[in-house]
C-alpha cells in the first residue's frame, strides 16, 4: 500500500527516525518509473535506484527518451556488479515536484562520483563536474563534492528527469559511486551547514584533548599513559578532521584516496592506542607483550579486517583492562568502564543512525570520563607530593629532635659538669665529641642519601660521648664497606644507639661491627653488637626502628627489608635493599 | 641517712654520690649505687633505706614501675631526671622532689634537707598513695582517705569508703608529701580536713575532731592553735 502511495509514505516518514526512514528511502527508490523520487521539504532524499546504460549518446539526456530497457542500478545493495560503473555511462532518474515544493528553490548535492560528470535535468545541463572523455588522458576527474541550484523556472511541480552523464576512466580500478543527494536547496545547505559544524567543533574537542594530555604528559612525570591518551585523542580529531567532506570539501577526486588512507590510519591507530592507553593507565602485567601484539593485529586489521568490525574488536580489547583494573580495585577503573560503555552504547545508536555522529559522541563521552578520571589522578598526586614532602620535612624535625632530645643533652650537659669539676682535660674531650656529633647531624639532616663516611663519624661520635658517660670503651668496626655507599642519614647511628640504650645496662664494654655483603645486586647491611638486648614484644616497634623504617622507605621505597633479632653472643640488624646497589 | 642511687649512666651516678656526700657534710651516711631496676628493687626489698635518688630513664627503659613502687615503700624518694616534663607526674605520685638534670649541689641539698627535715612540705603534693598489696601495688587517691593513723613503722589509711590500708612510710614521711588539707592533728594522727564535720573543745583543752560519719579524732594541745586558723 505505502509503495503505491509514496505521499503518504512521506508524511508518516517525518515522524520516523533512523533505520525505518531507510527503508521508507528504499520504498521510494522502488517505486514505479512514472512516479519517481518525490522531494521532500523535510530532508534531502539520496538517490539510491538508478537506470544506468553503457556507453554515450547526448540524446539520452532528453526526458522523453525511453529508458525502460535500460539496467535497474539499486546503489543501496553492497553487492552490485561494480564493473557497470567504468568507462562512459549514463544514469537517469525520475525525480517528482511537489506542489508544496513550488515556491521553494531545489537543489542537487553530489559527493565523490567518480570520475568526471555532466548533470542535465530534463535534457538541459545544469552543472559539469571535471571534463567526460573517452579515456584516462583526456578525461579531467572533478571535485569531490559539490552542490548544483536548479534553476527555479526549470523545477515547476510535476515530474522531472535527472541524466548524468559519467566517464570513469581515472579511477577504473577501483569504481565508487558516492552519493548524490536532491532537495529544497535550503535544507541541503542547511545539512552541509550543520555536518559542518559538528565536524569542526568535533576536531577542535579532540585536538584540544590532544594538546591538553601531551602537556600533562610532558609536565607530570612524564607517564607514558598520558602520552597514549593525547595520540588516541589526536588520531580521533585525524579521524573526524581528515574526513573529505566538511573541513576538506573542495579537494578534487585524485586526493580523495589519499584522505581515505589517512582517515583510515587515523582510524586504526585511534583504536590502537585506546587500548595501549589503558593497558599502561591501569599497569596490566606484560603490558609490553600486549602492546606489541596489538600493533600486530593492527597492522593485519589494515590488510584484511573491515573498518566496522575492527572498531568494534578494538572497543572489545578495551574493556579488558578496564576489567583487570576494577578486580584490582584500581583508582578510576570504575570511571573507564563507564566512559567505555557509554561509548559503546553511543556508537551503537550511531551505526543504528538513531543518533548523527553517534560514534563521535560516544568517543567524546569516553574522553570525558577519562579526562575526569585524570583530574582525579592529578589531584591525587599532588596530594601524595605534598605529603612525601612533609612526611621528609618530618624525618629532618625527626633526626634533629634525636640530638637535643632531653634525655641526650641533659645526661650529656651532667656528664660534663661531673668532667668539668673533677676532669677538665676529658670535659674537653666530651665537648669536641659532642660538637662532631651535633655538626655531621645538621649537615645531613636534610639528606636523603648521605656518603657512608658521615654516617660512621657521627656513630663513632656518639659512641665517644656515651664512652665518657658511661665510663665504658665502645668500639665500632667495619667490614666489606669501599667507602663510597651512600645510606640514608643516621640509620646505623640509631641502631647504634637504640643498642647502647637497650643492651649494655652495667657492661663495661661494647663491640659494634656494620658489615656490607653483596648478593645477586642486592646491598645486605648487618649491625652487629654484643649488648643483651631483651626482644620486643611482637608488633612493637620503638621510634627509633620506626624511624630507620621510614628513612629507608623514603630513599628506597618498597625496595627494602630490615629484620632486627637477637644470635649467638648478641644482636644482629640486617638492612637488606635490593635496587640501586649503592 | 642510708641513701640508694639508682642510675644506669656511670659519670652520672658518681656525680650524685660525691655531691650527696657532700651535701650532708659528714661521713656518716651510707651511699649504694645500682644501675639497673632489678639490682634496685632486689636491694630495696632486702635493705632498709631512707633515701632514694632515682633515675627515671633506665637503660631505656620506663622508671615509673619503679617509682610506683618506691612511693610505697617506707623511705623518701627524689626523682633525678633530664625529662622535666614528667615532674609533675612523678610529684602526684609521691615523691619529695624532682631534681632536673644536670644539677650542682645547691639543687640536691635542697632535695636531701626536704627528707631530713620533718614537717617541710614538698613543693608539689602527691595525688595518690602507693599501697602495697600482695604481689601488686594499689593507688589510693588521698581525697578518698579520711584520715591516717600511725602504727607504729607503719601507717593506717582509713578511707571514705570503709575500707583501711597499711602504708609502709610513717606518719611524719606521709605528712611531707600530703596537700595542704592534710593536717597532723595529733602524734598518731593525720586528718583529711575536708571530712571534718566540727571541732569541739571539753574544757580544759581537750579538745577533738567531730568527722562527717561521727568518727572521733583526739587533738593535741600543741596542734590546736594550728587546726583553728585551718579551719576558720
Amino acid at each position: 500500500m505505502h509503495l503505491s502511495k509514496p505521499t503518504c509514505v512521506n508524511s508518516n516518514l517525518r515522524r520516523l527516525k533512523g533505520s525505518i526512514q531507510l527503508l521508507a528511502l528504499l520504498f521510494v527508490a522502488c517505486a514505479p518509473s512514472t512516479s519517481g523520487v518525490v522531494i521532500r521539504p523535510s530532508e534531502p532524499a539520496r538517490l539510491l535506484d538508478w537506470r544506468i546504460s553503457q556507453g554515450d549518446d547526448l540524446t539520452w539526456a532528453l526526458p522523453e527518451y525511453d529508458d525502460t530497457h535500460w539496467q535497474q542500478l539499486d546503489l543501496s545493495r553492497w553487492n552490485f556488479d561494480e564493473s557497470l560503473l567504468t568507462g562512459r555511462f549514463w544514469f537517469r532518474v525520475n525525480v517528482i515536484v511537489p506542489a508544496a515544493s513550488a515556491e521553494r528553490q531545489i537543489g542537487l548535492q553530489f559527493f565523490a562520483v567518480t570520475s568526471a560528470q555532466e548533470f542535465y535535468w530534463d535534457g538541459q545541463l545544469v552543472h559539469t563536474n571535471g571534463v567526460v572523455d573517452i579515456d584516462t588522458r583526456s578525461e579531467i576527474p572533478g571535485r569531490v563534492t559539490g552542490l548544483v541550484p536548479l534553476p527555479y523556472e526549470l523545477t515547476a511541480p510535476g515530474q522531472h528527469q535527472l541524466a548524468i552523464r559519467i566517464s570513469n576512466f581515472s579511477f577504473a580500478d577501483e569504481p565508487r559511486f558516492g552519493r548524490i543527494l536532491i532537495g529544497q536547496l535550503d535544507g541541503l545547505r542547511h545539512e552541509i551547514m550543520r555536518h559542518e559544524q559538528a565536524t569542526i567543533f568535533l576536531t577542535a574537542v579532540f585536538l584540544t584533548a590532544a594538546i591538553f594530555n601531551l602537556i600533562i604528559f610532558l609536565g607530570f612525570h612524564q607517564r607514558i599513559a598520558y602520552l597514549f591518551f593525547a595520540l588516541y585523542c589526536l588520531f580521533h580529531a585525524g579521524k573526524i578532521g581528515l574526513r573529505p567532506t566538511w573541513i576538506f570539501k573542495n579537494i578534487d577526486l585524485l586526493s580523495l584516496p589519499f584522505h581515505w588512507e589517512a582517515v583510515l590510519w587515523c582510524m586504526l591507530l585511534s583504536g590502537f592506542f585506546l587500548v595501549v592507553f589503558l593497558l599502561h593507565e591501569f599497569s596490566v602485567p606484560q603490558r609490553e607483550f600486549w602492546t606489541w601484539a596489538l600493533a600486530g593485529f593492527t597492522l593485519l586489521s589494515y590488510f584484511w579486517i573491515p573498518t566496522q568490525p575492527f572498531v568494534v574488536l578494538s572497543s572489545g580489547f578495551a574493556f579488558l583492562p578496564a576489567i583487570y583494573a576494577i578486580r584490582k580495585n584500581m583508582d578510576g577503573s570504575w570511571l573507564s568502564l563507564v566512559g567505555l560503555i557509554g561509548f559503546s552504547l553511543l556508537t551503537y545508536l550511531g551505526y543504528q543512525n538513531l543518533l548523527s555522529f553517534g560514534y563521535f559522541v560516544g568517543s567524546l563521552f569516553f574522553v570525558s570520563c577519562m579526562t575526569l578520571s585524570l583530574g582525579k589522578q592529578i589531584g591525587r598526586q599532588e596530594r601524595r607530593r605534598q605529603e612525601a614532602i612533609l612526611k621528609s620535612s618530618r624525618l629532618e624535625n625527626e633526626l634533629l629532635k634525636k640530638n637535643i632530645q632531653p634525655h641526650f643533652i641533659m645526661n650529656s650537659l651532667t656528664s660534663l659538669q661531673e668532667l668539668l669539676e673533677q676532669d677538665s682535660d676529658r670535659a674537653s674531650q666530651l665537648i669536641e665529641a659532642l660538637a662532631e656529633e651535633f655538626r655531621v647531624f645538621s649537615k645531613v639532616a636534610s639528606e636523603k642519601l648521605i656518603p657512608i663516611a658521615h654516617e660512621l663519624n657521627m656513630s663513632r661520635a656518639h659512641l665517644r660521648i656515651m664512652e665518657f658517660r658511661r665510663e665504658a670503651k665502645f668500639t665500632l668496626e667495619t667490614r666489606g664497606l669501599n667507602g663510597d655507599e651512600q645510606v640514608p642519614p643516621a640509620v646505623f647511628h640509631t641502631l647504634i644507639e637504640n643498642g647502647l640504650t637497650h643492651g649494655y645496662a652495667g657492661k663495661q664494654c661494647g663491640r659494634f661491627v656494620l658489615s656490607k655483603e653483596l648478593e645477586d645486586g642486592r646491598v645486605r647491611y648487618g649491625l652487629f653488637n654484643d649488648g643483651h638486648l631483651e626482644p620486643s614484644p611482637a608488633g612493637a616497634r620503638g621510634t627509633g626502628l620506626k624511624y630507620v623504617e621510614a628513612r629507608l622507605e623514603e630513599s628506597f621505597p618498597g625496595c627494602w627489608q630490615l629484620c632486627s633479632e637477637p644470635i649467638d653472643g648478641g644482636w644482629l640488624t640486617t638492612i637488606e635493599i635490593t635496587s640501586d646497589a649503592k | 641517712m642510708k641513701i640508694i642511687i639508682v642510675e644506669d649512666e656511670a659519670l652520672v651516678a658518681r656525680r650524685l654520690e660525691r655531691l650527696t656526700r657532700q651535701a650532708l657534710q659528714d661521713d656518716k651516711h651510707r651511699i649504694t649505687l645500682k644501675s639497673t631496676l632489678e639490682d634496685a628493687a632486689t636491694y630495696l626489698y632486702e635493705h632498709p633505706v631512707d633515701v632514694l635518688l632515682l633515675d627515671l630513664n633506665l637503660n631505656g627503659r620506663d622508671g615509673f614501675d619503679l617509682l610506683k613502687m618506691a612511693v610505697s615503700g617506707s623511705f623518701h624518694t627524689i626523682v633525678v631526671s633530664a625529662n622535666t616534663d614528667r615532674a609533675l607526674q612523678a610529684y602526684d605520685y609521691g615523691v619529695v622532689d624532682f631534681v632536673p638534670k644536670p644539677f650542682g649541689i645547691e639543687r640536691l641539698r635542697r632535695a636531701l634537707d626536704r627528707c631530713r627535715s620533718a614537717g617541710e612540705r614538698s613543693p608539689h603534693s602527691t595525688k595518690y598513695l602507693a599501697v602495697r598489696k600482695a604481689e601488686r601495688l594499689k593507688l589510693v587517691d588521698v581525697q578518698d582517705v579520711r584520715y591516717i593513723r600511725g602504727a607504729g613503722v607503719y601507717s593506717e589509711l582509713h578511707l571514705t569508703n570503709g575500707g583501711v590500708e597499711l602504708h609502709d612510710k610513717t606518719l611524719s614521711r606521709l605528712s611531707d608529701l600530703l596537700p595542704a588539707n592534710f593536717l597532723r592533728v595529733h602524734k598518731s594522727f593525720i586528718a583529711n580536713l575536708d571530712h571534718v564535720q566540727h571541732f569541739r573543745s571539753h574544757g580544759s583543752s581537750k579538745y577533738d575532731l567531730v568527722l562527717e560519719n561521727d568518727e572521733v579524732l583526739p587533738v593535741s594541745r600543741s596542734k590546736y592553735k594550728e587546726l583553728k586558723v585551718a579551719l576558720a
